[in-house]
C-alpha cells in the first residue's frame, strides 16, 4: 500500500497562459480531464468576465453589504437628528423640537457614508482580503498580465492535465503549495 | 487577447501609426512594458525631487503650520477679519480647495459612469488630489475656528450635561459631508488603486515591497476578487456623485441659510456646483501637465487627446458657470432691491471691481474665446495656463462672494473693507504648498497610471475595417458578466 500513499491526494498546479484567448480552450480540456470547476481558479491582472474564460458564473455579495451599511447609516443618521432630541427634550423660542428638513441633510450624509463604508468592507470581507492564516495561491506572473490557471486534482491525473494545458498553450504547468482561499 | 489586425497596404499601416500616435488604447503596449514604465516613474527619487520635497516640506512648515500656530499664540486679531466682515481669506480658500476636490470625483466616477474611455489614464492623477484638496480644505473650519482645540465640540457626542451638537447647524452638516466625501474619496482612490500596489508589490525590494505588501492587501487577482471589487467600484462610482453634489451644495448653504443679501439665493447650490467642478476640471490639466513635464514615461500615458477631452470639458462646463452667474445676478438686479443693488454696484464699479472683473475674464471670456480652438486644446502647456487662469477667476469668484458681500450691508454705518493680513496670506499659501508636498510625495509612491485600467482600455480597443476606411472599434468588456 505503501507505494500508492499520496498517489490519490489532491495536489495544487499552476498552468500560467500569456493570452486570454487561450484559457477557455485550456479549462474546457481540463474539465475533460476531470477536474472540476470548484476545482480550478483563474487568476489575471485585468478583470475578465466569466463568459469570457467559460467559467461559471461569479456572484458577488457587495451590494448586500452597501444596502445593509446604508440602512445602518440612516438609523445613525436617525438616532442622531431625532434621538438625541428626545433623549433631553429641549425647546427653543417656539421651535420644533423635530425638524424634518435640516435633518435631511444629515440623514442623507450618513446613508452615504454607510454605503461608502460597507461596500469597502463588503470587497474585503467577500475576497477574504487581508488574508489571515495558511499560505494561498498565487503567480506573480498574473501582474504583467499573464494568466494563471490554478487547479487541484491528484496525482494520478495530473500527468494528463499538464499535457492538455501544455497542449492548449500554458507556458509552463507546475506544482504548487497553498490553497485557494 | 488578440488585437492584431493586418494593413492591407502602405497608405493603411500610415493611416494606423498616426491613429496609434494619437489615442493610447489603441497604442499596445505589453502590460509588463507599461508596468516597468510606471514603476521607472514611481521609483525615480533623484536629486531633483528630493530638493523639491525638502523645499516644500519646509515651505508648508513655516507658512502653513509656522503661521498657524503663531495665530493660535496670539490670536485670531491677527487676521484682518473684522466688523462686519468676519469671513476672510480662510474662508475664501476653504471654498477653493472643496472646489478643487471635485475634480477627482466628476473625472473618475463621472466619466466612469458614461463609460468615457479617455479617462482611463488618468483618473488617478485627479483623485489624488480630490483626497489632497480635501486635506487642505479640512484645515480650514480649524483655522478660522482661532481656538483650534475646541474643535471637538462638532464631534458627535453629547457633553457632561447630555446636551448634543445642534444637527441643524451648517457648520455641523460641512463637518458630516466633508468627512463623508474625504472617507468615500479615499476609499475611492484606494480601491481600484489595490491590483496596482500588488504589481508594484511584485515588482520591488526592500521597504518598498514590504509597504505595497500590507497596502495591497495580499490581492491576487482571481475571479471573486475581481468581481467584488468591480461590483464596489461601481457602486461608489454611482454612490459618490451624489455626495459630492451634496457637499458643495452644503457649502453653499453656508452663505445661503445665513439672510444675508447677496448670498440668500435659492441658485447658490448649484452655482456652487458648477463653480467648483470649473475650477476641478481647470486643476486636473494643471496636475497633469505637470506630471506629465516631470514624471518619466508619462508622455506614453498622457497625451494630447487628454487635453483635447479635458478642454471640451472645461470649456462646456465654463459655458454653464456663466449660465448660473447670469442668472443669479440678473434676478438679483431685477429685484430692485436696494442693498442688493448696492452690493452689485460695489462688485462691478467699487473697490473690489478688480477683483470681479478678474473673476468674469478669466473664467468666461477666456476660456470661451480660446477653448473653441482645437489646436490650443492639444497644446498640453497652454492648457496648463488655461488651468491656473481659470484657478485665478475661481479664486476671484469666493473672493467677492465671501468678503464683497459682507462688505455692504443695508445700512451704511455697517459697511466694511476687508484687508487680508500677513498670517492670512501665509496660512493660504501654506496649504498650496502642503498640496504640492503631498502630490509630489505621492508621486514618487504610488503609481499614478492605473495599469490594469489602461490594458483593459487597450483590450476592449481594436480596428475594424469599413468600406476602405480603418476605424478605431471599442467593445464594451466591462459590461460582460
Amino acid at each position: 500500500m505503501e507505494r500508492y500513499q499520496g498517489r490519490y491526494e489532491p495536489q495544487m498546479f499552476v498552468a500560467v497562459f500569456d493570452d486570454v484567448e487561450q484559457v477557455p480552450a485550456a479549462l474546457d480540456a481540463l474539465r475533460q480531464v476531470g477536474v472540476d470547476d470548484e476545482f480550478i481558479q483563474v487568476q489575471s491582472g485585468v478583470p475578465y468576465a466569466s463568459s469570457i474564460l467559460g467559467r461559471p458564473r461569479v456572484l458577488t455579495a457587495v451590494p448586500k453589504y452597501a444596502l445593509a451599511g446604508a440602512f445602518l447609516g440612516f438609523l445613525s443618521g436617525l438616532f442622531f437628528t431625532h434621538g438625541t432630541a428626545a433623549l433631553y427634550p429641549l425647546y427653543v423660542g417656539g421651535f420644533p423640537l423635530y425638524s424634518v428638513p435640516p435633518s435631511l441633510v444629515l440623514l442623507f450624509e450618513l446613508t452615504m457614508l454607510g454605503l461608502l463604508v460597507s461596500s469597502f468592507i463588503g470587497v474585503l470581507v467577500e475576497s477574504l482580503l487581508p488574508p489571515v492564516v495558511g499560505k494561498r495561491v498565487y503567480h506573480p506572473a498574473v501582474s504583467d498580465s499573464a494568466i494563471a490557471v490554478f487547479f487541484q486534482t491528484s496525482r494520478t491525473l495530473a500527468e494528463e492535465a499538464r499535457k492538455a494545458l501544455q497542449a492548449a498553450g500554458a507556458q509552463e504547468v507546475t506544482e504548487v503549495e497553498g490553497s485557494f482561499v | 487577447m488578440s488585437s492584431e489586425f493586418h494593413p492591407r497596404n502602405e497608405e493603411e499601416a500610415r493611416r494606423i501609426e498616426e491613429m496609434k500616435r494619437e489615442h493610447l488604447l489603441l497604442d499596445h503596449k505589453s502590460r509588463a512594458e507599461m508596468n516597468d514604465m510606471v514603476m521607472e516613474a514611481v521609483e525615480d527619487t533623484s536629486r531633483d525631487w528630493k530638493i523639491a520635497v525638502t523645499v516644500l516640506g519646509l515651505l508648508t512648515a513655516v507658512t502653513l503650520f509656522g503661521a498657524w500656530g503663531y495665530m493660535m499664540l496670539k490670536g485670531l486679531g491677527l487676521a484682518g477679519i473684522r466688523r462686519p466682515i468676519f469671513w476672510g481669506l480662510f474662508i475664501v480658500a476653504f471654498v477653493f480647495w472643496i472646489g478643487i476636490s471635485h475634480a477627482g470625483t466628476f473625472v473618475s466616477a463621472i466619466l466612469r459612469v458614461f463609460k468615457a474611455e479617455f479617462r482611463r489614464p488618468f483618473t488617478r492623477a485627479a483623485e489624488l488630489m480630490t483626497t489632497f484638496g480635501l486635506a487642505a480644505a479640512g484645515l480650514y473650519p480649524l483655522i478660522h475656528l482661532g481656538r483650534t482645540w475646541r474643535f471637538y465640540w462638532m464631534m458627535p457626542y453629547p457633553n457632561q450635561r447630555w446636551l448634543w451638537p445642534n444637527w441643524r447647524s451648517p457648520l455641523l452638516w460641512d463637518f458630516f459631508a466633508i468627512n463623508t466625501y474625504l472617507i468615500g474619496s479615499t476609499l475611492y482612490l484606494y480601491m481600484p488603486l489595490i491590483p496596482d500596489l500588488a504589481m508594484a508589490r511584485d515588482r520591488s525590494t526592500g521597504w518598498r515591497k514590504k509597504v505595497y505588501g500590507i497596502l495591497a492587501l495580499g490581492w491576487r487577482g482571481t475571479e471573486q476578487e475581481w468581481k467584488n471589487l468591480q461590483k464596489a467600484i461601481q457602486i461608489f462610482a454611482w454612490a459618490i456623485i451624489p455626495v459630492m453634489f451634496s457637499v458643495h451644495t452644503i457649502v453653499s448653504w453656508d452663505f445661503a441659510v445665513a439672510m444675508k443679501l447677496g448670498w440668500h439665493s435659492t441658485i447658490f447650490g448649484p452655482y456652487f456646483i458648477i463653480g467648483a467642478l470649473l475650477s476641478g476640471i481647470a486643476a486636473v490639466n494643471v496636475v497633469l501637465f505637470t506630471v506629465r513635464a516631470t514624471t518619466k514615461n508619462m508622455r506614453y500615458f498622457i497625451r494630447p487627446e487628454h487635453f483635447d477631452a479635458l478642454g471640451k470639458l472645461l470649456l462646456i462646463i465654463s459655458l454653464s458657470w456663466a449660465y448660473f452667474f447670469f442668472n443669479e445676478f440678473i434676478l438679483e438686479w431685477y429685484g430692485g432691491e436696494h442693498t442688493v443693488k448696492e452690493i452689485l454696484k460695489f462688485y462691478m464699479f467699487g473697490d473690489i471691481a478688480p477683483v470681479w472683473w478678474t473673476m468674469v475674464t478669466c473664467n468666461v471670456f477666456i476660456p470661451g474665446l480660446l477653448l473653441w480652438n482645437r489646436k490650443f486644446r492639444r497644446t498640453p502647456w497652454l492648457m496648463f495656463l488655461m488651468g491656473i487662469v481659470v484657478n485665478i477667476g475661481m479664486f476671484a469668484e469666493r473672493y467677492v462672494i465671501v468678503t464683497g458681500a459682507l462688505s455692504r450691508n443695508r445700512f451704511p454705518f455697517d459697511w466694511g473693507w476687508y484687508e487680508p493680513q500677513l498670517v492670512e496670506i501665509s496660512i493660504v499659501f501654506g496649504t498650496f504648498m502642503l498640496f504640492l508636498f503631498l502630490y509630489t510625495l505621492a508621486a514618487r509612491f504610488l503609481p499614478l497610471i492605473p495599469v490594469w485600467e489602461v490594458e483593459e482600455g487597450q483590450h476592449s480597443h481594436t480596428w475594424r475595417r469599413v468600406g476602405k476606411a480603418i476605424l478605431p472599434a471599442v467593445s464594451d468588456l466591462e459590461s460582460l458578466d
